[in-house]
């Protein structure tokens, strides 16, 4: 008993310290630096540009570098500026799609649900990311993974004043859960 | 549409849906049909509605639209067939990963054929600024009022055969308006933002049978012209007639001409605010009898200028910025320094008079008299009436063989009418009195 009272007495310094480094380096990642919100947007920008959209319209080993280069700008940014919410929601699902474009499914579901995990303020994000990853979920016949996402979407998002696409999205989610069992017909 | 900044991505051909739902048909897409503009220039938010022809096929159809390179508003994005409206439906709203900042519309239609439908959102990045040319007749009693306005379009999209509306007056719901679109970053607000914009914009039958009229028009050469309406607390202006706006660039578009507009040009000399030179303004009234009062009048730059010769050899006046101008209010417009009018202020005399002294043979009171003599020049070939304006201070009192007005406590004005080519002399004598010699 004394021994664990000792034990308990010298664990607290360091229990206080870390619990003092946690808080410091959670109020450091989210709290904004405004300095990193125009090189965020240039680098999403540049990358979007130059590199994600036209994979949309390159073949073969082009596209798939142009993917790989497109992965490599958005993680960048997450690395560089954790801080700015939106760009990083933003690069967050980007990185998804691309994920999701290179065939790597698992991958890219945890990259699209890590946007609501991170970025929860970022409604316009979260609701595109969990409608991708439902719908490539459901598309690769995982209904019952895509259902958990149709479900999120119309908790979250199921309200009188949205917007008309919010209201498309909600009600195809609706469909979905309703005709799960006709997945493939 | 500019390349890499498609709006609607056409395709034409079958699909088979992966899951969930049967074949879907992707719809061939035609350019724009019509394409128009409300901008609302005090919360850098304009809505766009688009129509197209399309041909849908029976069951399921897929439309692609992609905000890339733009700054348009994808959660404001809305379709509406226009016609067969109950029996197109949208189903589904998809990201698809393929292409970035892209949705995808599948959309069920009970009937094969074309569909008229249209598609509105908000993009920011367009702008719009009223500008005015005034044209006084020799004499400067009349004026012809040109009003323009400039759209610049700095969106990333290209618009084609455009009609433009221009919304102008600042209200409380204006305002809510910008204050929401300020805080574009926060989705959630999005929604009342478009909600209320739409709502505001669409709750008039008059606004629909305008429209109809200007759409109507069919004669894509006639000059653009600017139809307003009473819109509660502001006003909506259409411009008649199409133009095509690419993104970077300004288009000018005439608003108005109003002829005959009875003006006052006069001039003002008051040293405190504008030193030594007389400054010219033009003055009249937004209101019927001045053949304007139709509609409020945006704020601007103004152009004035004056025929000088029977077959209008026109000179150029000044220029200077308005603000807006409410209906039945006048406008004076500061137009700047004309050298052909002149203001020569002279101190003629000085004195020192009425020197008192304390008990202890110090100055108590004393009192001031200068002698002031004006030497007015009028250099035109027109009558010109000037508004002198003195400023004192102290306790002053004021002689002169000239008739004069106290405007207040402080300031005292001389209202004069030269004729062409006339010199007249002005001038006062003041008293201001100091210390014990002060009587008010």
């Amino acid at each position: 008993m004394e021994s664990m009272s000792r034990n308990n007495f010298a664990a607290f310094p360091g229990f206080l310290v870390g619990l003092v480094i946690t808080i410091l380096l959670t109020s450091c990642a989210t709290a904004p630096n405004p300095a990193h919100a125009k090189p965020a947007k240039s680098l999403f920008e540049f990358t979007a540009h130059e590199y994600h959209f036209p994979s949309a319209f390159a073949t073969g080993t082009e596209r798939d570098r142009l993917l790989a280069e497109a992965a490599t700008g958005y993680e960048r940014l997450l690395r560089k500026y954790p801080d700015q919410d939106d760009w990083c929601a933003k690069a967050l699902r980007s990185l998804g799609n691309i994920r999701a474009e290179q065939g790597q499914l698992d991958v890219a579901v945890k990259l699209y649900a890590s946007v609501a995990e991170k970025h929860p303020r970022q409604n316009w994000e979260v609701l595109q990311a969990w409608k991708t990853v439902a719908d490539l979920l459901w598309d690769a016949g995982r209904t019952d993974e895509a259902k958990k996402f149709y479900q999120r979407i119309i908790t979250r998002f199921d309200k009188p004043d949205v917007a008309d696409v919010v209201k498309s999205v909600v009600r195809a989610a609706r469909w979905h859960l309703a005709n799960g069992g006709n997945a493939n017909s | 549409m500019s390349p890499g900044k498609a709006l609607l991505l056409a395709a034409g051909c079958w699909l088979l849906a992966s899951a969930g739902y049967a074949r879907i048909n992707v719809v061939t897409l035609p350019d724009r049909d019509t394409v128009q503009l409300t901008i609302y220039n005090s919360a850098d938010l304009t809505m766009v509605k688009e129509t197209r022809h399309l041909t849908f096929r029976k069951g399921l159809n897929k439309l692609e639209f992609s905000w890339a390179n733009t700054l348009i508003d994808p959660t404001s994005v809305e379709f509406h067939a226009l016609t067969h409206a109950d029996q197109v439906d949208v189903l589904d709203v998809r990201f698809p990963p393929r292409v970035t900042n892209t949705l995808e519309w599948h959309i069920n239609s009970e009937v094969a054929g074309e569909i008229v439908c249209e598609i509105r959102y908000f993009t920011s990045g367009i702008t719009w600024s009223a500008d005015y040319v005034a044209e006084a007749d020799k004499t400067e009693k009349l004026l012809t009022l040109a009003g323009n306005v400039r759209v610049t379009n700095n969106s990333g999209e290209d618009y084609e055969n455009t009609q433009v509306r221009l919304v102008v007056g600042v209200i409380r719901l204006v305002e809510e308006i910008a204050t929401l679109a300020r805080q574009r970053g926060q989705r959630t607000d999005k929604d009342r933002l478009f909600n209320a914009f739409k709502a505001e914009i669409d709750r008039r039958g008059s606004y629909k049978t305008k429209e109809l009229g200007v759409l109507c028009l069919g004669d894509e050469q006639a000059p653009a012209e600017i139809i307003k309406e009473g819109v509660s607390e502001y006003f909506l202006y259409t411009v008649a007639g199409r133009d095509t706006i690419p993104t970077g660039w300004s288009k000018r578009l005439p608003s108005f001409q109003t002829n005959n507009v009875p003006v006052t040009s006069y001039y003002k000399f008051e040293k405190e605010q504008w030193g030594d030179a007389a400054i010219r303004f033009y003055k009249f009234k937004n209101d019927k009898p001045s053949n304007l009062g139709a509609e409020p009048l945006p704020d601007g730059d103004v152009k004035a200028f004056r025929a000088v010769t029977a077959d209008k050899l026109w000179t150029f006046v000044g220029a200077t910025n308005v603000k807006y101008i409410p209906i039945g209010e006048a406008v004076e417009l500061e137009l700047g320094e004309d050298r052909d009018v002149k203001v020569q202020p002279t101190l003629m005399d000085w004195q020192k008079l009425d020197i008192r002294f304390d008990e202890w043979g110090n100055v108590a009171g004393w009192t001031i008299k200068e002698t002031w003599q004006f030497e007015v020049q009028n250099s035109k070939d027109i009558d010109v009436e000037l508004d002198i304006r003195r400023n004192f201070e102290g306790d002053w009192s004021m002689d002169s063989a000239t008739k004069f007005a106290k405007l207040d406590a402080h300031k005292v004005h001389y209202g004069l009418l030269l004729k062409p080519r006339e010199k007249q002399t002005v001038g006062y004598e003041l008293t201001t009195r100091y210390g014990i010699n002060v009587t008010k």
